[in-house]
């Protein structure tokens, strides 16, 4: 059981003046329970991806490959459902008079038997306590509540595979706390895809790391193959700043460095390096 | 034109000042009782948590908000009074957090010339405010370029060069680096670094990132509405409790310079980058 993106393309205004190509030969596989991090800078096509993956959009070239299932335009709308997609500031989506209506909007659509059940299930996985945040409006929730809530909407749809775009972007460490605890908890039952800015988010859980530099895959392996790679990532790129001190650490002594992301362990290799205190 | 502004401001001041939201007859406060001067020169960050008040401490420097309590005043000058509030506007320019919601040019001179134009700024003098502001933010050389073109770091900084072109004395940054890259983030934090510094402008940068701090020159604690610390960015950076108490993180660098000074090695507390965590250790 995986979601598959098998040397997948797009290009938005495809055959015309302005043709712009977003992808191009993206492979990637996300098995359910894994979590599969996607870094770049901005415009590196890290939304772009995510939206061909929950079938938004279709692939100029290449497949995308759900449980076996090659998606096309027969099978999309079937194999979307089991793809659930969080956009970027998903806060600004809600509509419901309270929380737990607006979770369960996505049961209740999908004809779910017990929407409300789906709906209360997905907010305890989210850490949201449904007899404390069910009835209480969803504008009046904190960044990271809300954050947890919009996750919750889509969790409570049973999709096999998690997209997020940004979770973190704009949250207080409180709320990004929250939010990694939801990705976690998510990956009970799904298979998770994180697009972000920050490397020290979720380098430390992942299990895939894919990096994209202008639309294409500049590289896809494990957190620590990543940090094996080292400099050589494109621009735009950074490995988080515990590993950038000690590859930089490194270069100062003429070492060859494999990087470590728990900052006290990496306190320790560089006071190594330096040959103790002083 | 802006430095000379800049020299005869006195600063804005913030004295007692409580502001509270009202809807639908209900109210909830969002400041109380908050004192604090941003002097011309000076780069004084504001941290705090997701509604901590950050914002609303923004946006009551140049009357986009007007205090429930207490005064604010813009080189004496008060936003709240009507008379005034259009001089403090020119005094007080705002950069948001997402620049495509500032952004009207449709190619980047264009942008910057807006609001002076607006202000009724004659044509020889608009171009030398322009060409002033995207120097200032690094930016010579994409006057023609279109905004939608740029990287989101790029559009920021044209953000702020639209802001330079009104020639104020104080620049409000709020959250400038929340939709940034790495690299994004590292320019506009050196940006407001320059301003202050050289230009002499009076930089408010408000910020959730405890890191931003170390580029300080004084740092304002907000927590649930109260100032809660004001003062030395250093001395911060070393109390993890304070920050933790107010909901915020010392990032992994800061717990990685942190560890090394448990070890006995000589890591300031505003080593909040790799460069700066390893000169030190190599000096």
């Amino acid at each position: 059981m995986a979601l598959i993106i098998e040397h997948a393309g797009f290009a938005y205004n495809a055959g015309r003046s302005f043709e712009h190509r977003a992808l191009l030969g993206i492979d990637m596989t996300v098995e359910r329970g894994g979590l599969t991090v996607v870094l770049g800078p901005t415009g590196s096509g890290k939304s772009t991806l995510l939206r061909l993956a929950c079938g938004l959009i279709d692939a100029t070239g290449g497949r995308v490959i759900i449980d076996g299932e090659v998606m096309t335009s027969s099978s999309r709308k079937r194999l979307r459902g089991r793809v659930g997609m969080v956009f970027q500031s998903p806060e600004s989506q809600f509509f419901a008079p309270s929380v737990l209506e607006d979770v369960a909007f996505g049961p209740v659509n999908l004809g779910a038997a017990h929407p409300m059940d789906d709906a209360r299930a997905a907010l305890a996985a989210v850490g949201l306590d449904p007899d404390e945040f069910g009835a209480r409006t969803p504008f009046g929730l904190s960044g990271g509540e809300a954050r947890r809530a919009a996750v919750a909407g889509v969790l409570a749809m049973r999709p096999g595979y998690l997209l997020l775009d940004e979770p973190t972007a704009g949250l207080d460490a409180r709320g990004r706390a929250a939010v990694r605890e939801a990705v976690a908890a998510a990956r009970t039952s799904a298979g998770v895809v994180v697009v972000t800015h920050d490397p020290d988010e979720f380098l430390t859980t992942a299990d895939r790391v894919l990096v994209l530099s202008g639309g294409t895959p500049a590289f896809f392996g494990t957190p620590a193959e990543l940090l094996e790679a080292g400099d050589s990532l494109p621009a735009g790129v950074r490995l988080p700043d515990v590993a950038r001190a000690q590859l930089m650490a490194g270069e100062r002594c003429g070492m060859t460095v494999l990087p470590v992301l728990d900052p006290v362990h990496a306190a320790r290799l560089l006071a190594t390096m330096v040959g103790g205190p002083r | 034109m802006a430095e000379r502004a800049a020299t005869d401001s006195t600063g804005i001041a913030l004295r007692g000042v409580s502001f509270a939201y009202t809807a639908g007859g209900a109210s909830r406060s969002a400041l109380r009782d908050v004192t604090l001067t941003l002097v011309p020169g000076e780069l004084l960050a504001v941290v705090g948590a997701n509604g901590s008040g950050k914002s609303t401490l923004a946006r009551l420097c140049n009357g986009l908000l007007v205090a429930s309590a207490g005064t604010v005043r813009v080189d004496d000058l008060d936003p709240a009074d009507p008379e005034s509030t259009w001089q403090v506007r020119s005094r007080v320019a705002m950069v948001f957090q997402d620049p495509d919601n500032q952004i009207v040019g449709t190619v980047v001179e264009d942008d910057v010339a807006f609001g002076p134009e607006n202000l009724g700024v004659p044509a020889d003098e608009i171009r030398r405010r322009v060409d002033a502001a995207l120097a200032a933010v690094g930016l010579t050389g994409f006057e023609r370029r279109e905004p939608h073109l740029l990287s989101e770091g790029q559009k920021q900084r044209l953000a702020v060069a639209s802001a330079l072109a009104m020639e104020p004395a104080f620049l409000v940054m709020d959250e400038p680096c929340a939709m940034l890259d790495p690299q994004g983030r590292t320019d506009v934090l050196a940006l407001a670094g320059v301003l202050a510094h050289d230009r002499r402008h009076g930089v408010l940068l408000v910020t959730h990132d405890v890191a931003d701090v170390a580029v300080a020159d004084r740092v304002a604690v907000l927590d649930r509405g109260t100032l809660t610390f004001l003062g030395d960015p250093e001395e911060l950076l070393g109390d993890g409790q304070a920050v933790a108490a107010a909901g915020l993180e010392v990032p992994p660098i800061g717990v990685l310079a942190a560890a090394l000074r448990g070890l006995g090695f000589d890591v300031p507390r505003r080593a909040m980058t790799p460069e700066s965590v390893v000169a030190a250790l190599w000096p």
